[in-house]
């Protein structure tokens, strides 16, 4: 190892929404952190992360590991050639038990599902994720916010001036958003509409995602929605516990990500292809397989122009390569 | 010594019948309140999201009762008359609310209703004669005679064909209820015909062994052709009415009568479902004015 | 006689082979694929579970490929699965005017034998009774085969799919009590292969469809050995026959097991999942996994048992239900979140 060098771990984080990155020393200290919105174009989002990560990294910082997460964690993994590809819910479990040694419960809210993590003595034992209906996901309550021509940052502020009560449909988008309407019609000021909407979020929350879990103290609250101070303050109301809102909380993923390419790494050299891969041509392309009428759709990853990955199919006809 | 009763499933039928056997043995019954937002919600929580809104009704109750009484009187029906079967989820709920809650009187009823009643008056009395009487004289309550309700021929007549736990419950069905009513609708339920029209075993009736499933679809077929329409109303995730509710379906579809199949659960919003409601009730007048 | 029966894994070949011993000659519906599901969606109300959608689904590519005589099992208790063939038989004479639908009870083998089969097929008692015991010991040789491929596939996930292959092929011609034990060997020597052991061992328990259709269960057997870990079951035709015959042992334990938490069945083969886990739990397995139908009403119950029983014996248990709506990338991120969580855990404890 150069004495000179500053060791980095790199940590991206790629989901539906938004994608993630953050760069940490050895020590898990934050050198360089980014956010951005994916946009449904992921490998241009990856190396849009990249180069922006690699600017805010001084020259003398190598990275000693990768690591990727988020539901399009494959293709970044592929991209990157990381170290490790691990699912968001182990990600997110290890950057809060980091931070938090003390945590017990975990809620990820992000732009298209939603989690509970349990932790006992930070370590992860259980978790449940939404699989029905993106209600209560950032997606929906950017959507709403959009719709009601308020700007998101200042969504969850407005759930505040509330001075009633009202009760939203919480579980399917089409409910809510028609009960909102509805509501609004009536002539129901918007503060307490915004207001009924986090509570509602918050019951479904309670009711389909962490049913059933044991939510002790220490409660932590990440990803995206975690902005929302309306939606933050509607745990509160219902748990009748602090929620504590990490420092990084959106990058949460991300951190863990690099974290566990720490651990991958740990007295190997790493795989990652270098920030460099920002101005390499990566395209990404589906088909369907007529094989058979399981009519599989296999997903291609090019690297300028060559395949280096395919996945997908059932049968493992394509995957092979 | 108090013992709650939630006012939920079972209730709606055999309500009349517990009241008078626990003021029979002189014991205070606490019946849970009427079914709320909030009761519900208590409910929620406790179990799997994927099962139907009564059974989460009657778990918000026992949750509402919990800490005002000494027992929560939840009996198991598990069949009546010749194996005939309540649902898998009304026979299970009794061990899944006694898993964190031992509180319960549970007696289990296999078509015999004495000997499970009179071990709870045992139980909470301690005196065999006043339980055996307590039943005896309660006994009448669990007579449903009923007459063959009337169908006079110039109103219009809708059939509510759902479980009596579900339009018994102003929760779940006042909504729908009171919109036929204010439409000037007479509503003829299962609940109105007597035993010997819902109990009948012929054809494919004879074959549906849950005991309520095949009362309900008795009554469907009686009414069919006696009443302008039928409403069936089914929660999200009832098993049963799943199945027979297609049949019933099916067939209202081959005779051409008009029938609305209305699916609740916790989220249903009460503007979309008067919405359909009032549409099919537009549809059901015009028929009759055709005829 | 064209007779045909929904495809029911691995087990279809055993089941065709009972037929074929009666003298049917068998039209198989293709493999369970989307557009089985399509069609079977298509024409099923929303509401129905999803064993119902695939079943119909066979059947009418079963028809369509000629099939005149179809076979269902049947037995009406608690759970919708006795009522399917009504449902079955009403929706497909819409579709198709002439074919012929048996509803076979589960719960009356003295029937099945002496007055059902001999009935349908024109034969003796005894002729069905040797198809039984064919049937039997077909069923028990693709159990010692299932056994064999999970070990396999922990081991070296490539090769033994090669294996599954010609073991498959190896089975299909097993047609009489000596063939099968030449087989049963046959297949032991080629399933020894060397590899990596099994890092976890996890027990799947649920219900019978999804235990035994991979379709159904998005081939959760294959994921969880691809992500390194040993499926264990207790679950399967095999077993389930001996149960209706009453001679299943194992059942009577599962039944003390599972009384704990459920003191009466409410149908379906809740009592069989809560029991089978229990005593996975016991004997000290690294996790479960629970699958069944979305709304299925026994096992929703058996969830909440589970629940508890996971406290009890402090073992993480993950209930997954499955409709036509699930989808694929929530179901994969969800089961490697579990088996590494499930690593960790052992690590963590092995310190």
């Amino acid at each position: 190892m150069n004495e000179v060098d500053n060791v980095g771990y790199l940590g991206i984080d790629v989901g539906s929404i938004s994608t993630k990155g953050v760069v940490i020393d050895k020590d898990f200290r934050i050198i360089a952190k980014t956010y951005l919105r994916t946009q449904g174009q992921p490998i241009q989002s990856i190396k849009e992360l990249l180069t922006k990560l690699s600017s805010q990294v001084d020259r003398k910082t190598k990275i000693f590991g990768a690591g990727t997460t988020g539901s399009a964690r494959r293709l970044a993994g592929i991209m990157l050639q990381a170290d490790i590809v691990k699912n968001e819910i182990i990600a997110h479990a290890i950057a809060a038990s980091y931070f938090h040694p003390d945590a017990s419960t975990v809620i990820e809210i992000g732009g298209q599902d939603s989690k509970i993590i349990i932790l006992r003595d930070g370590i992860p034992v259980d978790f449940a994720m939404n699989t029905v209906c993106a209600a209560g996901t950032g997606s929906f309550l950017d959507h709403q916010a959009t719709r009601l021509g308020i700007p998101i940052e200042e969504f969850g502020g407005r759930a505040l001036q509330a001075k009633n009560r009202v009760n939203i449909a919480g579980r399917c988008t089409v409910f809510a958003e028609s009960d909102m309407i509805h509501k609004a019609q009536l002539g129901i000021a918007t503060e307490d509409i915004i207001s009924g909407l986090c509570d509602a979020i918050v019951r479904n929350y309670l009711n389909a995602v962490a049913k059933g879990k044991e939510i002790k103290p220490l409660i932590l609250f990440q990803g995206g929605v975690a902005a929302n101070i309306g939606v933050r303050k509607a745990f509160e109301r219902a748990l009748e516990q602090e929620i504590i809102v990490p420092d990084h909380f959106l990058v949460m993923g991300a951190i863990g990500a690099a974290i566990l390419a720490q651990e991958a790494t740990d007295s190997k050299k790493t795989r990652f292809a270098g920030f460099e891969i920002a101005d390499i041509p990566f395209q990404s392309r589906a088909f369907e397989c007529e094989g058979c009428p399981n009519r599989c759709e296999v997903i291609e990853t090019l690297k300028e122009e060559v395949i280096i990955d395919r996945y997908g199919d059932r049968c493992g006809k394509w995957s092979e390569l | 010594m108090k013992v709650g009763i939630p006012r939920a499933l079972l209730y709606y039928r055999y309500g009349n019948f517990w009241n008078r056997f626990f003021s029979e043995l002189g014991v205070e019954v606490i019946l849970s309140p009427k079914t709320d937002k909030t009761i519900l919600e208590k409910g929620l929580g406790k179990v799997s999201s994927e099962v139907c809104l009564p059974i989460k009704v009657i778990c918000g109750h026992i949750e509402e009762l919990k800490d005002k009484v000494d027992f929560v009187f939840l009996p198991r029906l598990v069949y009546l008359g010749d194996k005939l079967y309540a649902c898998p989820k009304m026979i299970g709920i009794v061990d899944i609310v006694g898993l964190n809650f031992s509180a319960l009187l549970r007696p289990k009823i296999k078509n015999d209703f004495f000997l499970p009643h009179f071990q709870v008056g045992l139980a909470l009395t301690h005196n065999p004669m006043k339980s055996f009487l307590a039943y005896q004289r309660a006994k009448e309550e669990l007579k449903f005679s009923k007459t063959i309700p009337d169908f006079p021929s110039d109103q219009p007549k809708i059939g509510l064909i759902s479980h009596f736990y579900n339009l018994g419950d102003d929760f779940i069905a006042h909504d729908i209820i009171a919109t036929f009513r204010k439409n000037g609708f007479l509503i003829y339920t299962k609940e109105d015909l007597p035993p010997t029209i819902l109990e009948n075993s012929k054809g494919f009736a004879g074959k549906i062994r849950w005991i309520y499933e095949r009362e309900l679809y008795n009554a469907f077929n009686y009414y069919l052709d006696k009443i302008d329409g039928i409403c069936n109303i089914i929660s999200f995730g009832c098993g049963p009415d799943s199945l027979v509710g297609e049949i019933m379906a099916d067939k209202a579809k081959t005779l051409n009568r008009p029938f609305l199949q209305l699916i609740i659960d916790e989220h249903t919003g009460r503007a979309g479902l008067i919405t359909r409601l009032e549409a099919f009730i537009e549809l059901v007048k015009k028929r009759i004015v055709a005829n | 006689m064209k007779a045909t029966f929904p495809n029911f894994g691995y087990e279809t070949l055993a089941l065709k082979t009972f037929l074929e011993k009666l003298g049917a000659s068998v039209v198989l519906p293709p493999a369970n694929t989307k557009h089985t599901l399509e069609m079977g969606v298509k024409y099923s109300s929303e509401l129905i579970c999803l064993p119902f959608k695939i079943t119909l689904g066979n059947f009418i590519e079963a028809l369509n490929r000629g099939a005149d005589t179809l076979f269902m099992a049947a037995g009406a208790k608690k759970c919708r699965f006795g009522y399917y063939h009504y449902l079955h038989e009403m929706i497909l004479r819409k579709l198709f005017p002439r074919f012929r639908l048996y509803a076979i009870s589960q719960y009356t083998p003295y029937q099945f034998v002496f007055e059902k089969m001999p009935q349908i097929f024109m034969v003796s008692p005894t002729r069905v009774i040797y198809a039984l015991l064919i049937l039997l010991a077909k069923c028990a040789l693709i159990d010692d085969f299932k056994c064999q491929l999970r070990l396999a596939r922990v081991l070296d996930f490539n090769q033994a799919n090669q294996i599954e292959k010609r073991a498959i092929k190896l089975i299909e011609s097993a047609n009489s009590i000596s063939q099968i034990r030449r087989t049963r060997q046959e297949i032991r020597t080629i399933f020894s292969i060397n590899g990596k052991k099994p890092e976890i061992k996890i027990g799947l328990v649920g219900e019978i469809f999804f235990m035994i259709e991979p379709f159904a269960n998005q081939e959760i057997e294959k994921e969880l050995s691809r992500l390194g870990a040993l499926v264990v079951t207790k679950r399967s035709l095999f077993r389930h026959l001996k149960h209706l015959l009453k001679i299943d042992w194992e059942f009577y334990r599962f039944s003390l097991l599972a009384y704990k938490y459920l003191k009466d069945s409410p149908g379906g083969e809740a009592i069989r999942t809560v029991g089978e886990a229990v005593s996975f739990a016991m004997s000290g397995i690294d996790g479960i996994v629970h699958i069944y139908p979305f709304t299925c009403m026994p096992e929703n119950i058996a969830l909440e048992a589970l629940e508890k029983a996971s406290e009890d014996y402090d073992v993480p248990v993950l209930s997954m239900s499955f409709d036509e709506h699930t989808s694929r990338t929530g179901f994969l991120t969800r089961l490697e979140a579990f088996v590494d969580l499930i690593k960790r855990r052992k690590r963590e404890r092995g310190r």
